[in-house]
């Protein structure tokens, strides 16, 4: 009888299956177009899965093992129950019987797996999703546990007549409603938009990720240019079809494990933003209808309770946000954004929330011109002015009058090419920066600056969507830098550095590899220190922590030279329990100091909390941003230093100097009381 | 961006000044030997540059020539090649740190005194005596008018090869070139007096000789006064159209301004103007002369914080603002700013120390900062943590001496406790405080409350420290700056007594404090001629009260110094206080309801009675021994090591080992002196705590 039934409901399962993934695909090709290598992905599709994603979610060690054993153990029962029951491959006169005992294997090993995931339902922590998922451990163990059964009699465990006779049919039948229940959430589900969606969504979204270059430890963090002179194109996303249809595939294969949401500065903030449920609403929207049916945290809105669930609604065609009222997404949860990539680099599907987030908000601002709180002030400035403070471009310079640096203008070739970035107009990074050129001057290091050649990076204009400054900006500052002849680009600033070193590429022209290399000063402090240009002193302070910059460590990759330098002057890191590529932003990127979305705490508050519980009585830092956002800490236990004011106060003359040859430059100095 | 106007570089002629301030030319006094500036002056400088003033103007009155006054206020000697070594020095000292530094050359011609040194002859264009030095010249005569214009030229040309970066012709102060501007002391009848070009020509000649021996990479600058403030004296428009007469030339790179001629005591005050005077009275002057030249215009005068300083220059009043005193108080007052330390600037109150000992001959010294001009001793601006072992600090007393001893302990890195039997803070500064005019004193304790805020210093007020309380806390380091009380009971027949009920005498203390009502009919006796006297009579009178001040002395204020005894004189006379000299306190009785006071003439012994309801005796102070003798025996060490204190070295005692504690002691409980020397003692103690 089963002989029968199984092949019925196997493979009717799997044709149901196939007409949701064609509808599925459907609702993904609303998005616009986007240059994939099909066939590349798909044959790069199971490494990515097995080595790239899984490397994610190794990070937790114990949901590790129960995925590969619940996962593992699914894919090839499903394969061999294809084989067994569904093509009657299972006899022992057809394949030597050795497919039944391993289609008793792989359902054992899933059934094992779905235990721990059970366990894990039994308390699940606040970031994972409740509702269907909630099922997930029974459909999980009501699958394996069916077809385990229905395999016995298969291998001879049991007679083959075990599941003939009356009392057996009744049997059969409540053993093939379970596997009916199981086929129903594993295969039917998997296409229809249950729990096991993030399967196969997860899977063709790593074949045809909008980012190849992450796979295989790789880095790509850089914006995507907007084509502004595309007359068709939308200037950035106002409805879910405006994405690329591999981003709506992208959003599609959240598995709701709400790794982004415990590690968003925002979420933690009380600021309007849960990346989950952002991605969640943009699901919402591609398939249209309401969020009500989303069962994990909410946007968090300032007060108490969240943002209720159920009452933002969207279709693929319609305004994700609204200019009245509510649409999908309100407007303060996409400017809540940091851009920290903490989301990203936690997500196990490897979902990218800060682009989806900055093409929305490049419609905010281009289309509707609506960026909050100072954001539109900040614009005006870099439209006028060249730099987001709307000061006088010409006093740049200002804080370096007395130290008679050389300009490119004037010496055109240089090895150095010392970038300032906009804390140049900032009396607290004029510190930074004082510090810095006397330590090139110490290591005697030929540099020179742009001084009011030099413009805003673009960096604010861009992740606050203003493409259209960022592009202006990053053309201007590359003609300017094609004027001139230098080995590399130096800077304090890590938002200069991600943007000089991975976006101004695209935009260089077509094919055009890049000219120059650009070091953060870090990694350039440890290359002089370890060539023997500078002597330290040693260490007589406190203890210390290091807080890696979002835009150096996450973006960048550099977490190792700034704790070397620290090393190299004799500190010994306390690190925080949130460090490296965990590190928790200083609440300054992306422009959210600019939109000043309202929360129920300050993001810097919380990482001074950190600091503090390291006991350290300094913070280093390397990134103009997170200074001013750490030091604008009331009661801070630690003070926060730049790692170039450590090295210039540590400076002692190198035992063995060589004599220098050119002017000796005076070492300009000022008490820091 | 805050302060964003104060950093504004600015070119002057080819110079490039990193920000806007300005130490302006001042007579340091400690500056010289025999005329050549001294390591003393280089390291005061250097200091000031480091702190990130964005130039200094040094050497006020620097001469040109042999015959101008020099040596009563050492100034520096420009008529010698001798110097240049001397310049390149300091230029180095403040390039280094990238500050610039020019200095004021002048002929003073009849101004300052004539009985020292070489014993110049003064002149001037017609001979007329200068009132403010009592001194007298001899009328100048035409070849000695060119010897002095060549002279100019040459001292310009020694400060260009000694590395500075500019000088500043003084016409201002009624020095030579502005004494031949002036028609009340240029009475000449030849080319270089009598109408407008004549009396403009001296000046004009020398600098068209400064220049043409400089050249124009070499910044000249002139200063100037913004008004004589005398009635046959150079009014503001005439100084404007000086202004712009030299300016059309275009041979002068800037122009300093400064409010008030300075020929008589009055207006002298004017020049540096002390804390009775609202913050930058005169710039209206030098925002006048702006009007009518292109050369940027610095001005200084009451310009104390970096707010004012900011506002004064976002108003486009000026293009550089004059912090002078305000450099002497705290010379890191630029890089507190860029550090975001505002609050720990210490601002000068305005009192006047520093110009009133230059004025004496003495060297130039801040009230309330005594590291300043002492650099070159080792004594910090900026106190380092200790590296020895942290101590446990008591300091008794919250005067001057016992919140620097508090404070410098604190920076040092050790635990410190500070008893304090009033209130508040300040010691004898609150009550200095309470006279008219005078409450900016006041910003000395301020400051010191900040900082010790800051520092944490567990502060006890209201808590007379006993033997048993401070031994309570095991102290290592004891420090002792208790003060005193008014020293009334001297002469039995003063009739002080302790209870007020039959004390016929009070104190100043007891009527600026408040403690006792002021009298209707008041006799001040004052035997010190300090502020405390002329302040109280002040106050009394403020009150209504009729007032008279006597004094055994030359005239009462005769210690107050000279740029603040006019203020309190135009107060005084105005609310006509009687001052009266050579009478001394004899007697004090009572009649009826009233009081009688006998008083002697010092020269002839007559005597002559008042007959008030008030008797207010300043006889200075008589230090509050009690506790030092109480804890003396117990202490490790012997009292202040008095040559380790004088070579600002550390007391031998902090490197012995042993058990107990030590034990200083320091201002007005060892012996009455003043607040710097308070300060000065708790700073050079505790340095090396």
């Amino acid at each position: 009888m089963l002989e029968i039934l199984l092949p019925i409901l196997i493979f009717s399962a799997l044709a149901v299956a196939v007409i949701g993934a064609v509808r599925r695909i459907r609702l993904w090709r609303q998005g616009r177009p986007s240059k994939v290598a099909i066939l590349r992905g798909l044959v790069a599709m199971p490494r990515r899965y097995l080595v790239d994603l899984h490397h994610v979610v190794a990070r937790d060690k114990a949901m590790s093992n129960t995925h590969v054993a619940t996962a593992g153990g699914f894919v090839a029962a499903a394969v061999l129950m294809i084989l067994v029951h569904g093509f009657g491959l299972g006899s022992s006169e057809g394949l030597g019987g050795i497919q039944g005992w391993l289609l008793l294997a792989a359902s054992a090993c899933m059934f094992v797996g779905s235990l721990f995931v059970a366990r894990r339902r039994r308390n699940p922590p606040a970031r994972l999703s409740r509702g269907p998922w909630m099922r997930l451990p029974k459909s999980l163990m009501a699958f394996s546990l069916s077809v385990f059964l229905i395999t016995l009699p298969t291998v001879g465990v049991l007679p083959e007549g075990f599941l003939q006779g009356t009392g057996s049919w009744i049997l059969a039948l409540v053993l093939a409603a379970v596997l009916v229940w199981g086929l129903g959430e594993m295969v039917f589900g998997m296409t229809w938009g249950g729990p096991m969606k993030h399967a196969f969504a997860g899977a063709l979204h790593l074949a045809f990720h909008r980012r190849a270059e992450r796979f295989g430890g790789g880095r790509s963090t850089g914006l995507k240019a907007l084509d502004l002179e595309d007359p068709e194109a939308r200037l950035g996303v106002e409805t879910p079809s405006d994405f690329t249809w591999n981003q709506l595939l992208g959003f599609d294969a959240c598995v709701q494990c709400g790794r982004c949401e415990a590690v968003c500065p925002a979420f933690a903030a009380g600021q309007p933003l849960n990346p989950k449920k952002l991605i969640q609403d943009m699901v919402v929207g591609l398939a249209g209808g309401s969020d009500a049916a989303y069962a994990g945290s909410p946007h968090p809105s300032q007060g108490l309770g969240g943002k209720p669930v159920g009452e933002h609604r969207g279709t693929p065609h319609g305004p994700i946000v609204a200019r009245e009222g509510k649409a999908l997404v309100d407007a303060d949860t996409l400017w809540s954004c940091t851009t920290c990539r903490a989301c990203v680099e936690e997500c196990p599907m490897m979902i990218e929330h800060v682009d989806a987030i900055v093409d929305m908000r490049r419609f905010l601002t281009l289309e509707h011109g609506n960026t909050p709180g100072k954001g539109a002030e900040v614009l005006d400035n870099l439209i006028a002015t060249d730099n987001p403070g709307g000061f006088d471009p010409g006093s740049r310079l200002h804080w370096a009058a007395d130290l008679d640096l050389p300009l490119m203008a004037d010496v055109k070739q240089t090895e150095v090419l010392l970038w300032l970035g906009d804390g140049a107009f900032d009396m607290r990074n004029q510190r930074t920066l004082r510090a810095l050129v006397k330590v090139l001057r110490a290591a005697e290091v030929e540099f020179a600056v742009l001084g009011n050649e030099e413009r805003d990076s673009g960096d604010v204009a861009r992740r606050l969507g203003d493409e259209a400054t960022f592009q202006s900006l990053a053309k201007r500052n590359i003609a300017t830098l094609a004027q001139y002849r230098f080995q590399r680009i130096v800077t304090c600033d890590p938002h200069s550095f991600h943007v000089l070193g991975n976006e101004y590429g695209e935009l260089g022209g077509p094919g055009t590899p890049a000219r120059y290399e650009v070091r953060h000063h870090s990694t350039f402090i440890a290359e002089l220190y370890d060539a023997g240009r500078l002597a330290f002193a040693p260490w007589k302070g406190g203890s210390v922590t290091y807080h890696d910059p979002c835009y150096l460590g996450r973006y960048n990759g550099e977490f190792d030279a700034p704790r070397n330098v620290l090393k190299a002057l004799g500190i010994e890191v306390k690190e925080m329990e949130r460090s490296g590529f965990r590190s928790r932003c200083c609440g300054g990127g992306g422009g959210a100091p600019i939109t000043d979305i309202p929360g129920e705490r300050r993001i810097p508050d919380m990482r001074m909390n950190d600091v503090e519980e390291t006991g350290a009585e300094l913070v280093a830092v390397g990134c103009p941003q997170c200074t001013a956002m750490l030091e604008g800490v009331v009661d801070a236990t630690a003070e926060v230093r730049d790692i170039a004011e450590l090295v210039a106060d540590a400076l002692v003359e190198r035992p063995t100097a060589p004599k220098s040859t050119g002017v000796q430059q005076p070492a300009v100095e000022e008490v820091t009381p | 961006m805050a302060f964003d106007a104060i950093f504004q570089p600015i070119e002057i002629g080819k110079l490039t000044i990193r920000n806007r301030v300005v130490s302006t030319a001042h007579a340091e006094v400690h500056a010289t030997d025999g005329g050549m500036t001294t390591d003393r002056y280089v390291k005061y400088y250097e200091e000031k540059a480091k702190g990130g003033c964005g130039l200094c103007i040094c050497g006020g009155s620097s001469i040109v020539s042999i015959d101008s006054p020099q040596g009563w206020w050492s100034s520096v000697n420009l008529s010698t090649d001798r110097i240049i070594p001397h310049f390149q020095n300091l230029a180095d000292a403040v390039h280094q740190h990238g500050g610039k530094i020019m200095i004021q050359i002048t002929h003073m011609g009849r101004r300052s005194r004539w009985d020292g040194f070489d014993w110049p002859t003064l002149l001037s264009p017609s001979g007329i005596r200068e009132p403010v030095h009592r001194s007298t010249c001899k009328t100048i005569e035409e070849e000695e008018i060119w010897r002095i214009i060549g002279d100019f030229a040459q001292a310009a040309r020694r400060a260009k090869e000694g590395g500075l970066d500019g000088v500043e012709l003084s016409a201002v102060h009624q020095h030579l070139i502005d004494q031949f501007w002036s028609p009340r002391v240029n009475k000449r009848t030849d080319q270089w007096g009598g109408s407008f070009e004549n009396r403009m020509r001296f000046g004009m000649e020398v600098l068209k000789a400064v220049r043409a021996e400089v050249g124009d990479d070499f910044v000249v600058g002139m200063r100037i006064c913004g008004d004589e403030f005398h009635p046959d004296g150079l009014s503001h428009d005439d100084m404007k159209q000086i202004a712009a007469y030299y300016d059309a030339t275009g041979k002068v790179d800037f122009f300093g301004v400064v409010g008030s001629g300075c020929d008589t005591h009055d207006t002298l005050a004017n020049v540096i103007p002390n804390m009775s005077y609202p913050p930058e009275p005169f710039l209206h002057l030098a925002a006048g002369i702006k009007e009518v030249v292109s050369a940027p215009v610095i001005h200084a005068q009451n310009i104390k914080d970096p707010n004012q300083a900011s506002r004064i220059l976002e108003g486009g009043y000026v293009d550089l603002v004059g912090m002078t005193r305000a450099h002497i108080a705290d010379p890191h007052l630029i890089a507190k700013i860029k550090m975001g330390q505002v609050d720990q600037i210490k601002q000068c109150v305005g009192a006047n120390y520093c110009i009133d000992r230059q004025y004496q001959g003495l060297d130039v010294l801040c009230i309330q900062n005594a590291a300043t001009s002492r650099e070159y001793m080792g004594l910090p601006h900026i106190i380092e943590k200790s590296e020895g072992p942290k101590r446990k600090v008591v300091v008794v007393g919250g005067g001057p001496g016992g919140m620097e001893a508090a404070r410098v302990a604190a920076e040092r890195g050790h635990d410190v406790t500070l008893f304090e039997a009033a209130e508040a803070l300040g010691g004898q500064i609150t009550i200095a405080a309470q006279a008219p005019q005078r409450d900016q004193i006041a910003g000395i304790t301020r400051w010191y409350q900040l900082e010790l805020a800051r520092l944490n210093v567990d502060l006890r007020l209201g808590t007379r420290a006993d033997e048993a309380a401070l031994l309570d806390l095991r102290p290592d380091v004891v420090v002792l700056a208790t003060g005193g009380q008014p020293f009334l009971s001297q002469f039995p027949e003063w009739g002080y007594s302790e209870n007020p009920e039959e004390s016929l005498v009070v104190s100043t203390w007891d009527v600026l404090s408040g403690k006792v009502a002021p009298g209707k009919n008041v006799l001040i006796f004052d035997a010190i001629c300090e502020f405390s006297g002329v302040s109280a009579a002040d106050y009394l009178a403020d009150k209504g009260a009729k007032v008279e001040i006597v004094t055994d002395d030359i005239k009462p204020g005769a210690a107050v110094g000279g740029t603040t005894f006019p203020t309190y004189y135009r107060s005084l006379y105005q609310k006509e206080v009687i001052m009266t000299s050579d009478l001394m306190l004899h007697k004090v009785y009572r009649e009826g309801d009233g009081l009688v006071a006998v008083l002697e003439n010092e020269y002839t012994g007559t005597q002559e009675e008042r007959v008030v309801d008030q008797v207010v005796v300043e006889n200075g102070v008589r230090p509050d021994e009690a506790l030092y003798y109480a804890l003396k025996a117990q202490s490790r060490n012997n009292g202040v090591d008095l040559e380790a204190l004088y070579a600002a070295k550390a007391q031998p005692c902090l490197s012995e080992e042993g058990e107990g504690f030590l034990l200083f002691r320091l201002g007005d409980c060892t012996a009455p002196r003043n607040t710097h020397a308070a300060i000065y003692d708790a700073l050079r103690i505790c340095k090396d705590f």
